[in-house]
């Protein structure tokens, strides 16, 4: 991994490169207006702190900062709770909802969905006391009024009518809804990686990615299919996620900084349990569980699960396909490092609700770990420079 | 798709019309007719007996030289007590029939197996019947290949149930257990399936009705697979990957003798779905009646010609044509058909223990490109495939043990088939698509089939199988020996 690394970030940036050049051709007014608050550093309290601090292009939108499991806020002592996902692919989240036919909660944003929309999402980092950290709506608008950098005003006016930003409350819907247009652009949902290329006949896989492949899809193996969908749909490709909720049962990561907060954001310290879906609905059936994520540029989104456990592909991998079989460490607070080397895992930070039927015993040998990390890193976006799937890569207005 | 449609219903109009000039077959005397005929009988030889008792006193007072009329009447009692015997004896043995059948006739008739036949030969009700095939597969070169695992297996246990309403209506179910489980868990490895449940109208020997849950009539197997009908453990790859066994599907149709020897079925059926075609072919598409998608039907059809000029000489053809897209494979928002052609063509031969199999078989799937990205990893899946056997065996009990009535064949098959013989060049991308994974083998086969009496068979067979690509997970590779028993019931 620390090998592939560099060059990983390398092909990111010559991209990143790539699109800032055109990108702000191809964006809609709405999208670019989106774009320039999705980057500004100017808009948290204090200043220092924007979307991209946490969700940075150069990591597939999700924190670049591999150091911690979960993403500093504004206050650098401060750190969040939850590991920062990454925007990508996140537009094609239907909204929240419950699914009757499947008795499943479905879509909606943030690990336990508490934003239905794509543009609920977007206010709430603004205002969040560990992230951006502004007090009220208001105060955004305001930074957005004085901004010394960029001329908002005009471009708010230009696309919400006249005077858009001189009513905070709706200003702060057009702030939502312009980032939320950013998200919904190419920009975040590119469909550019060599798995959707393969699929197309326009790429040749190895020998190992195709293993991998069928490793992934095979029902007696990692059946990963079963929630990370990767099968093209009639109007979307693969988005290698069903949007439902999950207890995997991930263990409680020590490296997790937002024990160590003061009572003020972490009343429990080390009690602390992140319960997911299920304390955001108040419904202990969902505890524990959280929305399953697209693997799509997994290769460098790590670290990976809600709390960062795990800083490898193989670590996950492996936890998938063993967690049922090998030994409880007696430590309830391992890392994936020591848990990987003592042959053991933790128990899960909500033992309740714990998918045993679908993941724990996949029965993975070596060479099939080797070949589904193998398969897992054709997702990366960049194989080619646009995406062979046409039209359905524009993601549904919500 | 809506020209099928049409051609459903035109069929089903013109079986009602052919129904209305219905030929009834000679009725089989039933248990209540027999009854109603001895009783007759025995009124008969009352009158006879009182006839005879009567007659002497009137002979002597009539007429003196004619002796012979007492024997005439003795005889006639005698005769007529013979027959009420009979008849009686018949009855009982009707009615012993109803539990244990005195003897079944094993023969195939209009295209199914010998014990799925048996319904037919039945004069009335239910007719019970099945077979099983049990089997130990022994990998003698895995290949490397960790699925290759030695197995033994009770691979299928069958249960044929027949209900005959009259002469002119028969119900005909199969119904199978394979791998003789369908546990949860570690023990969900087999399924229990109605492999076909139709009901046969019989109008006329030419035209004859045929609807349900039908087997499709394509090549040697699909239709007559009793374990007795064919050499080797496991069926003919082809007529696994290239044409799939069992396949059956929801629909009706026409089936009959048209000329002496010429036999044909023709059905529309319930098509495809595409959504499980693979690079192991077509055979996953089946839909087997279970919730089948009916938004698009298919035609298929039969013709075997049997010259009785040449006895044991059999050689037909058959296909399956249809769309498969079930309007859902999509591609950019729009949707394909996913026309699918699948054509079959076979020869057998029998004479005096020598019997001769070959079979070769093709197909076709449209819009390939835009169903390839639907499959994942069991993609892609080849735009043409194609598979031929050939086989011999031959009966060599008479020239070992002359008198017995035992049979033991040796055979040797030859199978050479590819699921992607052809795979799309796009012109979507402008590239064809990877055609590394599929199945495109040589198969040599050798084996023997042992019958102590017809009904049962004791198989063993090597198979060595030669890739040309790299096999997909789940497919058996390696070179195997199968030892195995079958019966029929």
């Amino acid at each position: 991994m620390n090998i592939e690394r560099p060059f990983a970030a390398l092909g990111v940036v010559i991209y990143f490169i790539s699109f800032s050049a055109l990108g702000a051709e191809v964006l809609t007014p709405k999208a670019e207006l989106g774009r320039q608050l999705f980057f500004d550093k100017n808009l948290s309290e204090p200043a220092g702190q924007a979307c991209s601090s946490c969700h940075d292009p150069l990591a597939a939108f999700t924190d670049n900062d591999k150091t911690q499991p979960t993403s500093k806020g504004v206050d650098t002592s401060l750190h969040g709770n939850r590991n920062a996902p990454t925007v990508m692919y996140a537009a094609f989240s239907p909204t929240f909802t419950f699914d009757r036919q499947a008795n499943l909660y479905k879509g909606g944003q943030f690990w336990d969905g508490r934003a239905k929309t794509l543009s609920n999402q977007a206010k709430g980092p603004f205002l969040n006391p560990i992230e951006m950290a502004n007090p009220t709506p208001e105060a955004v608008i305001e930074k957005i009024k004085q901004s010394p950098m960029t001329d908002y005003s005009t471009q708010f006016d230009a696309i919400y009518g006249k005077e858009a930003l001189e009513h905070p409350a709706k200003a702060y819907l057009y702030v939502a809804d312009a980032i939320a247009e950013f998200e919904r652009s190419a920009v975040f949902n590119k469909f550019t990686s060599k798995y959707d290329f393969y699929l197309l006949g326009k790429a040749r896989f190895t020998d190992q990615e195709k293993r991998g492949l069928l490793v992934f899809e095979s029902k007696d193996k990692g059946n990963c299919i079963a929630c990370h969908n990767s099968r093209p749909t009639s109007n979307t490709p693969p988005l290698f996620t069903d949007f439902s909720y999950d207890n995997i049962g991930v263990p409680k990561n020590p490296d997790n900084a937002f024990y160590l907060l003061p009572p003020p954001f972490n009343p429990s310290g080390m009690a602390f349990v992140d319960l997911g879906l299920g304390g955001q609905l108040k419904l202990p059936d969902q505890n524990g569980k959280f929305k399953v994520p697209t693997l799509r540029n997994i290769a460098l989104t790590s670290p990976y699960t809600h709390n960062g456990y795990f800083e490898t592909l193989r670590g996950v991998v492996t936890f998938y396909s063993t967690r049922n079989v090998i030994k409880r460490c007696t430590n309830a607070f391992t890392d994936e490092k020591t848990a990987l080397q003592q042959l053991c895992w933790s128990m899960p930070e909500v033992p309740e609700n714990v998918n045993f039927n679908e993941l724990g015993n996949l029965k993975l040998n070596r060479q099939d770990v080797n070949d589904l990390i193998a398969f897992l890193t054709t997702l990366t976006d960049g194989y080619g420079a646009t995406s062979p799937w046409s039209s359905l890569t524009t993601p549904p207005s919500q | 798709m809506a020209h099928q449609k049409h051609l459903l219903s035109l069929t089903i109009a013109g079986l009602l019309s052919i129904s209305l000039s219905v030929f009834a077959l000679e009725k089989p005397k039933t248990m209540n007719e027999m009854w109603k005929i001895i009783e007759m009988q025995q009124k008969q030889i009352e009158a006879l007996q009182k006839n005879a008792a009567t007659t002497p006193v009137s002979q002597q007072t009539t007429d003196n030289t004619s002796k012979p009329a007492p024997t005439v009447a003795t005889n006639d009692v005698k005769k007529l007590e013979r027959k009420t015997d009979v008849l009686s004896q018949e009855v009982e043995k009707l009615r012993t029939n109803l539990s244990i059948p005195e003897e079944a006739k094993y023969k195939s008739m209009y295209g199914m197996g010998p014990a799925a036949s048996k319904v037919y030969g039945t004069s009335k009700g239910l007719s019970i019947g099945g077979y099983g095939e049990a089997m130990y597969t022994n990998y003698v070169d895995t290949k490397g290949n960790q699925n290759n695992k030695d197995t033994a297996d009770l691979e299928r246990a069958v249960i044929y149930l027949g209900y005959k309403f009259n002469d002119w209506i028969v119900l005909n179910n199969e119904i199978e257990f394979e791998h003789a489980t369908t546990g949860e868990g570690s023990e969900e490895k087999g399924e229990v399936s109605v492999e076909f449940s139709q009901l046969d109208f019989f109008l006329d020997q030419k035209y004859n009705v045929r609807a349900g849950l039908m087997l499709v009539p394509m090549g040697f197997i699909n239709e007559m697979h009793e374990p007795t009908t064919y050499h080797g453990n496991h069926r003919p790859d082809i007529e696994r990957y290239i044409i799939p066994s069992t396949w059956r599907e929801m629909g009706a149709g026409l089936f009959g003798e048209v000329l002496p020897g010429l036999q044909y079925r023709m059905y529309a059926m319930t098509g495809l779905n595409a959504q499980g075609f693979s690079n192991v072919g077509i055979m996953e598409g089946r839909q087997g009646g279970s919730n089948a998608k009916a938004d698009d039907f298919a035609f298929t059809g039969r013709l075997d010609y049997s010259p009785t000029q040449i006895s044991g000489l059999l050689f037909g053809a058959s296909t399956f044509l249809g769309n498969s897209g079930q309007n859902d494979v999509a591609f950019n928002n729009q949707k394909y058909n996913v026309f699918t052609q699948l054509y079959e063509g076979h020869i057998q031969y029998k004479y005096r223990g020598l019997e001769l199999r070959a079979l070769g078989a093709w197909s076709h799937i449209d819009d390939t490109a835009f169903l390839n990205p639907n499959l994942g990893a069991t993609g892609p899946l080849g735009k043409e495939s194609f598979g031929w056997y050939v086989e011999a065996a031959h009966d060599i009990m008479p020239l070992l043990w002359k008198e017995s009535d035992h049979y033991l064949a040796p055979f040797f098959r030859l199978e050479r088939y590819n699921t992607l013989a052809a795979i799309d060049n796009s012109s979507l991308v402008g590239s064809t698509f990877d055609a590394r994974v599929g199945l495109d083998r040589w198969i040599y086969q050798a084996g023997i089939s042992y019958k102590p009496i017809p009904n049962i068979v004791i198989k063993a067979d090597y198979r060595n199988i030669n890739d040309r690509k790299i096999v997909p997970m789940g497919i058996p590779n390696g070179d195997e020996f199968n030892f195995g028993v079958g019966f029929i019931y």
